[in-house]
């Protein structure tokens, strides 16, 4: 029975030595900046980026002073991808570690997920959350700092129908960003005149999309459209060409947006069709200047996740520099009263914090380089148009 | 009652958890509620998987259903989160009994995958209904003080529930069924019924940890509701405590949610391959976990249920209502046939067997007697014939039933309780057959007695000489009361002390009227006491009659050849 | 409409061919040890994943093949040598013990598979166009990496009733008491199955991350995918396994294109679920289980 009670007494004691090492030492001459990323899981990949541009954004404020000359430290935990840890680290910047200031996690689920308690925490986030549900006023704190998925894919439906594309096969993953994302897709296309000949949605486990092209093949689609992520859009790719649908143009979502794309595809990856908020050869303001740090200090391109989180930062230490303190009704209140020049072009908020300013590019993959071919006035190739066969 | 330590231990931990649940920050209490909520997952894993013995690698599917259940009650049936916290464990019951029916029928590994598959299919329903991957949020959040405290309380129902539960007839039932589950039948456990318990309770359990996750987070998404890691963790959790136990779960689920910590602020990468290394490095070295390792030192041993029998003094135990009048045939076999593909291992044998009568069954190996015996418990389906047990056809009953109706039965090789002890084995079936607590002591008391057994009551049967298991097993089968005992070798590798008290307790049941039938290979253990002797080859009655005249039959010595006549005519000698 | 139905059944029973090898080294490992080895999907994912590397050097899929399967091997034997053969299998807990074993390693399988190669789904493009004969129309890649399932799960078939070191396994099977009393050494017998348990599932690895993306955690619903051919099939019945492939593979295709992939994601389970209810001997097998 002694051994049972020293049991106790050990997992007693491991239980306060836990509590107490949580309890972190207080540096007043910080600026803590805290949020989760997905170093595991799923969603590491864009995730990792995601960081990086934190990272960079914060060395480089850093460089010039800090915030009211304090440097700004980076506070930041795994989530593992999945939501539910981001809440519960959440809570813990919040709570625990009492950050200044907050950015969003990555991934619109998990941004999601842990904009209630930020928001009655009364702290201003930038979520990287692309649905406008959660920007219906109800958190005000929390504002956009994405492109709103329904639009996403305005500029190809737009590039699309100057083409002369007719007929649309729509297909996409049933989560929720894709979900978004094809509700938008049909909008655009219904404004544009054309027919959503075939829509399935998938699981996103689906890896054989076999089966579903030869559903797509039978109706013969003008536009082969798929609000996707990277894996399913390389399947959807691979399944098109080993059945040789004849389709005017090809274009996914996420997926040909990733370097992995043209990798994972080789020649099948040719003259399909992406999207992209950014682009490194962008003119817009400081954007030649970021890629050059973030490859000297990353020793990789960024993508544009990375541009996003740089952004955000940028946005956040830029509105607490401006009024003068990190009182965050002030912030909020200066975000949203204009347009701000970021490394993706003009950054704007509606009332109630939806991102109504920068927008999407088009881009597709030629002799193995991504180009930007759509809108015209930004880009730095000529589309390959009508899809020229597979080989 | 003196008050044993653990649970002092137990109140110390419960308050230190509540202060920091009370007064500590936002993160510690989101530290607690999460290791509470452990807890409860790993209690409620431990009734199926830990005390039924079915390993569920599913039980998530419950608790993500619970999650479902109340997000749905509170978005769409604005219930407040306590009616969600009684509604979703009820639903999950509901969902649990039927698919518990069928899935409870398989064994082993087949279960443990079907449930695996059952998790992911919960989760594919749930990303293509209700909105699909998207998650969804609640409005209805609690601050992580309230979520902690109600965790916390959750968790001390749990264990004092689990304290109730090993403690109970029906957690005795479920031990049984996890250590042999035919055995069980045989004591007249209706194991299915039971197993589906076990089975809506530990989806119950699940069910309302979903719904108090889904109200400390406030969001809910179909991987977080049917999330593998969370299964892992709680299988590992109950494994380094000690699957089975009444406290492994709780020494479990603390000492992993918080090594889980520690593990993922340090090396958040490498967490899932060091807590999966522990599960292996458990599964090998020390499969008992925690619990076993104390258990071995005497601590924190499981207390044998209803213990100790109570004291002698002479308890009148109620003779049971005889359904069938003396002299009448009790147990009637009819053309009783049984096929093994195109072999027929009972070939349509007849058996009449009368009241208080002592029948032998002899025949070489492979004759059919085990078989038979298997046909008249309902332990096998006839392909042909049918078997009456008191004039009344028993049909396709299940063996538990038939022994519970007064058929009952040993085993050719001894079909023990490992982790039950000489006494819960006979207090099982006798509260088979007693509805009343008392009635059921009393009479599994007065077995042990008259077999030798009670000065050993505590033992396990591990720590018998063969012969006292053996003796067990026919204590086991008299505690149903029974109109028929079936005897399959019992008295082999006995002493003769044994078998003088195997024959008295026979004696004894004898001449309240219950028939014997006995197969046996030791042949003088049999005729010395036989009425009647049934001769059995290739599945066929060959000779039947006294024994005497039987051993003396050309045709039986003929079946004999391969055993030697020697033997035979020393039995007939013996039993002349 | 006819060629549709065609293209349908076809491609089914190529998925087969790979479903029978990702099938058979478990089958192998449960006939021999009576171990259901649930790491198994996990040391599928990595064989492909190791395919991926070797592709990245410039090595053609199919001649990464042995290589991965070789790898798998080694993993496999040292397993079973350092930590399975150390795990008490008797006794009423002894099927519980391998199963919790196993569950953990596939957890550390596939988090070493998250450390070398990380989180993202992967996959390796190789012979990507198709064959047309007359309007029916199959990928190449799903041809050629079938005929090689189908012919590696047949060598070892044969490998089995055929020869003496095959029939040594085999007699292990059947009675690893009467195997040892005619000398054979049990436990290398058991080194040398789980190894080429592992190096079959290193070789479906490589044939099938060039048919579809893996990632790192994609190995436990394959585990229940191999699973389900061979309780389809009849656990250790190796025509059964050969049956119950193509009727997954037909299954999957057809519902997929009928119902949509959701419902093809599900019906593996409905499948297995149903089988193990309805026919708890598999398709072919006799007598009950118990």
């Amino acid at each position: 029975m002694i051994t049972g009670f020293r049991r106790n007494t050990a997992l007693i004691a491991l239980l306060a030595l836990t509590l107490a090492q949580t309890t972190p030492v207080r540096a007043a001459d910080t600026i803590k900046i805290g949020f989760s990323v997905s170093e595991t899981g799923a969603l590491a990949a864009p995730s990792i980026f995601d960081r990086q541009g934190y990272e960079l954004a914060a060395d480089e404020v850093n460089a010039h002073g800090g915030l009211f000359g304090k440097k700004i430290e980076l506070v930041h935990y795994d989530d593992q991808s999945t939501p539910s840890t981001a809440v519960a680290l959440y809570q813990k910047l919040i709570t625990d570690d009492k950050v200044d200031l907050v950015m969003g996690p990555y991934s619109s689920q998990i941004n999601s997920a842990v904009t209630p308690i930020v928001d009655r925490a009364k702290l201003v986030m930038p979520s990287m959350d692309a649905n406008p549900t959660a920007f219906d006023g109800s958190h005000p704190f929390v504002f956009q700092a994405i492109a709103q998925t329904p639009q996403y894919m305005a500029p190809m439906i737009d590039f699309a129908a100057r083409r002369g594309v007719k007929t649309v096969a729509l297909l996409y993953q049933n989560s929720p960003f894709p979900t978004a994302l094809a509700s938008g897709i049909k909008d655009e296309a219904q404004k544009h005149g054309m027919k959503i000949v075939f829509e399935e949605a998938y699981p996103p486990a689906t890896t054989d999309f076999g089966p579903l092209l030869l559903k797509v093949a039978a109706t013969n689609p003008d536009l082969l459209i798929g609000g996707t992520f990277l894996a399913d859009a390389e399947g959807i790719v691979r399944a098109a060409k080993s059945q040789n649908l004849h389709a005017k143009m090809y274009a996914f979502s996420v997926g040909p947006v990733e370097p992995e794309f043209s990798r994972a595809l080789g020649p099948a990856a040719e003259n399909i069709f992406g999207n992209t908020l950014w682009f490194p050869s962008l003119s817009t303001k400081g954007n030649a200047e970021f890629v050059k740090a973030f490859r000297a200090k990353f020793n990789r391109d960024p993508d544009y996740h990375a541009a996003l989180s740089y952004a955000a930062l940028k946005l956040m230490t830029t509105a607490a520099a401006a009024v003068g303190s990190l009182d965050q009704e002030k912030i909020r209140t200066w975000l949203h009263g204009r347009t701000i020049d970021t490394v993706l072009g003009p950054f704007k908020l509606s009332p109630t914090g939806l991102q109504t300013g920068f927008s999407s590019y088009v881009i597709q993959w030629q002799k193995e380089k991504q180009l930007l071919v759509w809108p015209p006035q930004s880009a730095t190739g000529t589309p390959v148009f009508p899809h020229p066969g597979w080989q | 009652m003196r008050l044993r330590v653990e649970w002092i231990a137990l109140a110390v931990c419960a308050s230190l958890s509540a202060l920091v649940a009370l007064g500590g920050n936002g993160y510690q209490q989101q530290i607690v509620f999460s290791t509470a909520l452990f807890v409860v997952l790993a209690y409620g894993w431990n009734v199926i998987s830990g005390l039924t013995g079915y390993l569920s690698f599913g039980q998530i599917a419950f608790f993500g259903l619970g999650a479902y259940v109340a997000v749905g009650a509170i978005l769409v049936l604005k219930l407040p989160w306590y009616a969600a916290a009684v509604v979703a464990p009820l639903a999950a019951v509901c969902v649990a009994i039927p698919l518990g029916s069928v899935m409870l029928r398989l064994q082993g590994v087949f279960f443990t995958l079907g449930m695996f598959g059952l998790g992911r299919i919960g989760d594919i329903v749930a990303s293509s209904v209700s909105g699909g991957a998207m998650g969804t949020s609640i409005p209805e959040v609690a601050t992580p003080r309230e979520s902690a405290s109600v965790m916390i309380v959750l968790a001390l129902g749990a264990i004092v529930f689990t304290h109730l539960l090993i403690n109970s007839k029906l957690g005795l039932r479920f031990m049984a069924i996890r250590d042999d589950e035919p055995a069980a039948r045989a004591a007249g456990v209706p194991t299915g019924r039971i197993k589906v318990t076990a089975f809506a309770i530990s989806a119950a359990l699940a069910a309302l940890c979903g719904v108090m996750y889904v109200w400390n987070v406030g969001y809910l998404d179909p991987t977080s509701a049917f999330s593998g890691t969370t299964e892992l963790q709680v299988v590992l959790m109950v494994l380094v405590g000690g699957i089975g136990s009444m406290w492994g779960p709780l020494f479990g689920a603390v000492l992993i949610a918080l090594l889980g910590q520690v593990l993922w602020a340090r090396f958040p990468l490498e967490e899932q391959v060091i807590l999966g290394s522990i599960t292996v490095l458990m599964a090998v070295a020390m499969p008992g976990g925690i619990s076993a390792i104390l258990q071995a030192r005497g601590k924190l041993t499981r207390r044998a249920v209803w213990s100790p029998p109570p004291d002698a003094r002479s308890i009148d135990v109620p003779t049971r209502i005889r359904t069938v009048a003396d002299g009448d045939p009790v147990l009637v076999c009819e053309a009783l046939v049984k096929r093994f593909g195109g072999v027929a291992a009972v070939d349509g044998v007849d058996l009449r067997i009368a009241r208080g009568e002592v029948v032998g069954i002899i025949g070489p190996n492979g004759a059919g007697k085990s078989t038979l015996f298997d046909l008249i418990t309902g332990f096998a389906a006839p392909s042909a014939g049918r078997v009456l047990f008191a004039n009344v056809p028993i049909g396709r009953q299940t063996p538990d039933a038939i022994a519970r109706r007064g058929i009952a039965r040993t085993f050719q090789t001894s079909r023990l309780f490992a982790t039950l002890s000489v006494w819960e084995t006979v207090l099982l079936a006798a509260s088979s057959v007693n509805a009343a607590r008392g009635a059921a002591i009393a009479e599994a008391r007065r077995i042990l007695a008259q077999v030798g057994l009670l000065d050993v009551w505590s033992r396990l049967p591990e720590a018998l000489p063969p012969g006292k298991q053996r003796l067990l097993e026919i204590a086991r089968a008299l505690a149903l009361r029974p109109d028929v005992l079936l005897l399959d070798e019992a008295m082999a590798g006995m002493t003769a002390d044994e078998i003088a008290q195997v024959h008295a307790a026979l004696r004894f049941a004898v001449g309240n009227g219950c028939a014997v039938v006995a197969i046996e290979h030791v042949l003088p253990a049999i005729a010395t006491i036989a009425d009647r002797v049934y001769v059995l080859d290739f599945g066929t009655v060959i000779a039947e009659g006294p024994p005497q005249r039987v051993f003396s039959d050309p045709i039986v010595l003929d079946a004999y050849i391969g055993v030697g006549t020697s033997v035979l005519d020393e039995v007939a000698a013996g039993a002349r | 409409m006819l060629v549709t139905i065609l293209t349908l059944a076809l491609t089914g029973v190529l998925w087969g061919g790979v479903y029978l090898l990702m099938a058979s080294g478990l089958n192998l490992i449960y006939g021999v040890m009576k171990i259901v080895n649930l790491a198994h999907g996990d040391f599928i994912v990595v064989g492909g994943l190791l395919t991926l590397t070797l592709f990245e050097l410039h090595v053609n899929p199919l001649a990464a093949l042995p290589a991965a399967a070789l790898v798998m091997f080694a993993v496999g034997a040292l397993i079973q040598r350092g930590i399975l053969e150390r795990l008490v299998t008797a006794g009423p807990a002894g099927e519980l013990r391998t199963l919790l074993a196993t569950f953990g390693m596939s957890y550390v399988v596939s988090n070493v598979g998250l450390l070398l190669w990380g989180a993202q789904v992967q996959s390796v493009p190789f012979l990507e166009g198709s064959v047309d004969a007359f309007g029916i129309r199959l990928p190449e890649n799903l041809l050629v990496c079938s005929a090689v399932a189908f012919a590696f799960a047949i060598a070892v078939h044969i490998w089995l009733t055929r020869t003496m070191s095959g029939k040594a396994v085999r007699a292990t099977s059947q009675s690893a008491v009467g195997a040892a009393a005619c000398g054979l050494s049990i436990r290398r017998i058991r080194v040398l199955t789980f190894g080429l348990g592992c190096a079959m599932a290193g070789a479906a690895g490589s044939l099938t991350i060039t048919l579809i993306p893996f990632q790192n955690s994609s190995g436990g619903p394959l585990t229940v995918q191999a699973f389900t051919v061979i309780a389809l099939g009849g656990l250790g019945n190796y025509v059964g396994a050969f049956l119950a492939a193509v009727i997954l593979g037909v299954a999957e295709v057809t519902t997929s294109f009928v119902f949509g992939s959701n419902a093809a994601a599900a019906v593996v389970y409905i499948l297995f679920i149903l089988i193990l209810v309805f026919r708890p001997q598999g398709l072919l097998g006799r007598s009950a289980r118990v």
